[in-house]
């Protein structure tokens, strides 16, 4: 019987040697595909959010700044009508007494 | 004007869609991984422990981003003890509590799978069940920390993957049930 390469071999082993080489080959090279596969989805996965929350954000639609924004707009809103509401008292006050000036806000 | 606003909170936002991504990941490492266990789809088995794996691994990665990209925020001004230990951070302790631990379970519980020959296979295999509570935790965390929690398009990008691969894990467990019964002994008249 003829043997090539490994002595003691017969042809069928040696070519099934050469097969499950193959196969074996043909697994490392569908496994490292499917590696690299995921990291690209794991990648655009990552940069589809960023993308997202970055135009969320810079169109002024982010919540947790947006909360901030309107927890801001309703304590200066708040803070105004109680100025406003002493300068009102104060403007009553003005009539009597004329050394009490007027208090005037400014909202930045 | 608006790429300053944006440039100032870009660790934030890093934090966030790296956040995002891990749970998305996850959620798909999970159900492949149910895929594979329970035996939905055959004669593919080399190819789903592949992405197993590599979806765990991806998931870890952007787990180190969304923990350490906070450092890098000066807004919210946490630092390594705030984002590794539980109970550390003073900013909504249950809910960050809850992210990292979830976070350790899934990093240990995943990089075990390449100690399972030591552990043993049949206890590694038993362990590993438990990511599935690391992925919950995950869940809760993102839905009641999550500055994105409550956004239409964050609720159907991660639904989009949570929902099947919360489908697979109860058709997994009925599956599991289901074969528990049918191999319990018949009961004997009397």
């Amino acid at each position: 019987m003829a043997t090539t390469g490994a002595p003691g071999l017969s042809a069928s082993q040696l070519q099934a040697r050469a097969q499950g080489r193959r196969r074996l080959a043909a697994m490392r090279h569908r496994a490292h595909r499917i590696r690299v596969w995921v990291s690209c989805v794991a990648v655009v996965a990552f940069l589809a959010m960023f993308a997202t929350i970055y135009v969320q954000m810079a169109r002024g639609d982010d919540p947790a700044l947006n909360a901030g924004a309107s927890h801001r707009a309703s304590t200066s809103a708040s803070t105004a009508q109680t100025l406003s509401s002493g300068s009102q008292s104060s403007a009553v006050t003005t009539a009597s007494s004329p050394a009490v000036t007027p208090v005037t806000t400014q909202q930045s | 004007m608006l790429g300053t606003a944006t440039a100032t909170h870009i660790y934030w936002i890093t934090s966030r869609a790296a956040g995002i991504a891990a749970l998305m990941l996850a959620s798909a490492s999970v159900g492949v991984g149910v895929t594979m266990s329970a035996r939905f789809v055959r004669g593919r088995t080399p190819d789903l422990r592949v992405t197993h794996e590599a979806l765990a691994l991806a998931t870890m990665a952007a787990l180190a981003v969304h923990g350490l990209s906070l450092l890098g925020d000066g807004f919210i001004g946490m630092n390594l003890a705030g984002v590794t230990v539980p109970f550390a951070s003073s900013y909504r302790t249950l809910w960050t509590t809850m992210g990292i631990v979830g976070a350790w379970l899934l990093v240990l519980l995943g990089l075990s799978y390449y100690a399972r020959a030591r552990i043993g296979l049949a206890r590694w295999k038993r362990l590993h069940r438990w990511t599935l509570l690391a992925w919950v935790l995950g869940i809760g965390h993102a839905l009641g920390e999550g500055t994105d929690a409550g956004v239409p398009w964050f609720l159907v990008s991660v639904g989009a993957v949570v929902v099947p691969a919360l489908g697979l894990v109860l058709a997994r467990l009925a599956t599991s049930r289901t074969v528990s019964a049918a191999s319990q002994p018949p009961l004997t008249r009397a």
